[in-house]
């Protein structure tokens, strides 16, 4: 069977847009990347992609009939309006995380998809893991028996600049939302109940702001079971990606990527490579996937396994996390 | 210097484990063994070790250096005031006692008379923990932001033992709290606990819990989890995790062996060592060890009496946390 080829247009060309685009030139032949828009396109980095056109105005690809779907990465800020522009456009739609920090205006896009009969697929790229499709896959053929116990690290290596983490929605919003959704992914539950005791001790300034920047998260599912997530915005040895699912017939674990699979062993000890350091490099397979995913959706007219749903479930934790934090008590999350 | 004489308060599982150790030190003499449901052990008379039911027996001998209680933990207290009369160096397995106010008794005892009172957290004695705290102590991951404990017994013990534990956090988690105390430096300021009982509904009935999650604030500032349960199907799980301004230090777990397989199906290695005794075998040698050095009068470090009011503490605001599902002052 000959292969659809489908016209895509890109818009916010920041560093998971440039790796979204770079992906879809290089390991994603069904897709084109026809338009990107940026108020301040990088023209050296478009130019090598070859056959792109820069853009800066939006609706270049909007009013483009030939473009099909649309991948957004711009400021989280920017998703709402452009989403509900693409369904007016009838454009799919594949939305970084997260779509919007208002559970209000997840809901109102959810509903606008289903009216425009588009498709929105949402970047949570870790369910695309080959690590944790196999966990959930595992955990599903009952491999650890009856789930009792679940433990997430979710540690950068190192701590962004304050000027995004002033954007970026916080520790909660911004880092442990794929947490949220990873507990979620696994055992198919929904949270029940949060309790973030978070602390500052990388940079003071997110006390002005009300962030954090640590925190151990205690949450409880639906059904009971016992949840840990370990975040942190700096390691220095790497991005610290790590799940353990503890049960009543055994336990599964995922552990780090190292860079290299060099040692060296002298008299004092045995030195090995630090771990993947960003998103990128950890979760590299997994952006690929989710767009060969996205792919298939749109031409078999299939609805993502993962959408506004999915980020609207997170987003209400991240919000009674929040609560949390203020409060200083457990949060149930809202139904 | 003459042999220092020692005796054993309570000759159960850990009692043996101290003896065994004792009998292997050079100088040391084992003069008396006391436990009320004694059975007399012929091998032990013949090496000159007196055995008895009566703690009055172990009170009427001049020559005692040291004891080392290791009775059921309802009976430490009594026993610590008891035995003070007769030595200053005493070694008390852990709980120290099962209220504060028993404790605090104990506290004002330990000053009065200037009591040498060992407690027994022995995993303070392990060789990795104490590398781990004197690689935090070198400021090798700069200051410390987040620790982290899995502790996970093999199997749970009997129902009837459960009964008189204490519960869980008083019986099993108590060496943890002591961990972070240890690692740390600090005390543990503000606890909140989920917990649950999912291996066997008898533990349930027994108003205990059989897993739980201990989300905590230091003194210090640092954040702190410890995760437990009474049954990991695959071995004892003991592991530590610190996160530091400049990286991370962990300790994982001792293996049964070192054997690795690798065959068509993918490769196998050892479970974790199955038993405590096992696995902090070290501890228990090193614990005793250095009790013996303090009753020689060489300054040992030690957990002590405010170790062991703090780790319960901790226990009874657990205990308060789970029953109120709220984040409980230590």
């Amino acid at each position: 069977m000959k292969n659809k080829i489908i016209n895509v247009g890109l818009i916010g060309l920041g560093r998971i847009g440039k790796m979204h685009a770079k992906n879809i030139s290089q390991h994603l032949p069904f897709l084109n990347l026809k338009s990107i828009v940026d108020p301040v396109p990088d023209i050296d980095f478009i130019q090598r992609l070859d056959g792109v056109q820069a853009c800066t105005n939006t609706d270049d690809v909007f009013l483009d009939d030939t473009i099909q779907a649309v991948i957004i990465c711009s400021p989280t800020h920017t998703h709402y309006e452009l989403i509900k522009k693409c369904a007016q456009h009838k454009k799919h739609v594949f939305c970084e995380k997260p779509i919007s920090f208002s559970e209000n205006e997840i809901k109102e896009i959810i509903n606008i998809m289903i009216n425009e009969k588009v498709l929105i697929q949402v970047g949570l790229n870790r369910r695309f893991d080959q690590e944790f499709m196999l966990v959930k896959n595992k955990v599903n053929d009952g491999l650890v028996g009856d789930i009792q116990m679940i433990h997430i690290t979710n540690h950068d290596a190192s701590i962004p600049e304050f000027k995004f983490l002033k954007s970026s929605g916080g520790l909660l919003f911004d880092l442990c939302i794929h947490d949220f959704d990873m507990l979620s992914f696994i055992t198919g539950e929904k949270i029940n109940e949060i309790y973030v005791n978070g602390s500052v001790f990388i940079e003071p300034r997110l006390k002005e702001i009300n962030d954090i920047d640590n925190a151990i998260i205690t949450l409880e599912l639906e059904s009971g079971i016992l949840c840990t997530i370990d975040s942190s915005r700096q390691t220095h040895y790497g991005y610290d990606q790590r799940v353990e699912v503890f049960g009543s017939k055994g336990m599964i674990s995922v552990d780090n990527k190292p860079d290299n699979f060099y040692y060296f062993s002298n008299q004092e000890n045995t030195k090995r490579s630090k771990i993947k350091y960003s998103f990128i490099e950890r979760y590299k397979d997994s952006y690929i996937t989710e767009f060969e995913h996205f792919y298939t959706c749109i031409t078999h007219n299939n609805k993502p396994i993962v959408g506004p749903e999915n980020i609207l479930s997170a987003i209400k934790v991240a919000t009674a996390g929040e609560k949390s934090i203020v409060t200083n008590q457990p949060v149930m999350v809202k139904k | 210097m003459n042999n220092i004489n020692l005796a054993i308060v309570g000759f159960g599982r850990i009692g043996k484990i101290h003896a065994s150790n004792i009998l292997a030190s050079e100088n040391i003499n084992l003069k008396i063994i006391i436990d009320p449901i004694l059975d007399i052990n012929e091998k032990f008379t013949s090496i000159g070790i007196s055995q008895s039911k009566e703690i009055n027996d172990l009170l009427n001998l001049d020559n005692i250096d040291g004891v080392i209680i290791c009775s059921p933990s309802q009976y430490h207290i009594e026993q610590i005031k008891q035995i003070s009369q007769k030595t200053k160096n005493i070694f008390c397995e852990k709980p120290l006692g099962l209220s504060v106010s028993e404790i605090m008794d104990i506290k004002s005892l330990v000053t009065d008379n200037k009591l040498n009172l060992h407690v027994g957290f022995n995993r303070r004695y392990d060789p990795d923990f104490s590398s781990l705290k004197t690689a935090i102590s070198n400021g090798e991951i700069g200051d410390i932001h987040t620790i982290k404990i899995t502790s996970r017994d093999p199997s749970p013990p009997p129902i009837s033992y459960i009964k008189n534990s204490g519960g869980i956090f008083l019986d099993m988690t108590i060496h943890d709290f002591d961990m972070v105390k240890y690692l740390s430096g600090s005390e543990i300021s503000k606890i909140y606990v989920k917990g649950g009982c999912f291996i066997d509904p008898e533990i349930e009935k027994a108003n205990d819990i059989d897993t739980a999650i201990i989300n905590m604030n230091l003194k210090s500032g640092v954040l702190a989890t410890i995760n437990n349960s009474r049954k990991a199907i695959y071995g004892y799980d003991q592991r530590v995790e610190v996160l530091g301004s400049k990286g991370t230090l962990k300790v994982g777990n001792r293996l049964l062996s070192g054997l690795q397989k690798g065959t068509k199906n993918g490769f196998t290695s050892a479970n974790p060592k199955n038993f405590f005794i096992d696995r902090y075998n070290k501890s228990y040698q090193k614990e005793i060890s250095d009790f013996i050095e303090s009753i020689k009068g060489k300054i040992v470090e030690y957990a002590n009496v405010d170790d062991g009011l703090h780790a319960l503490k901790c226990g009874l605001a657990a205990n308060k946390s789970l029953l109120n599902n709220t984040p409980v002052m230590v």
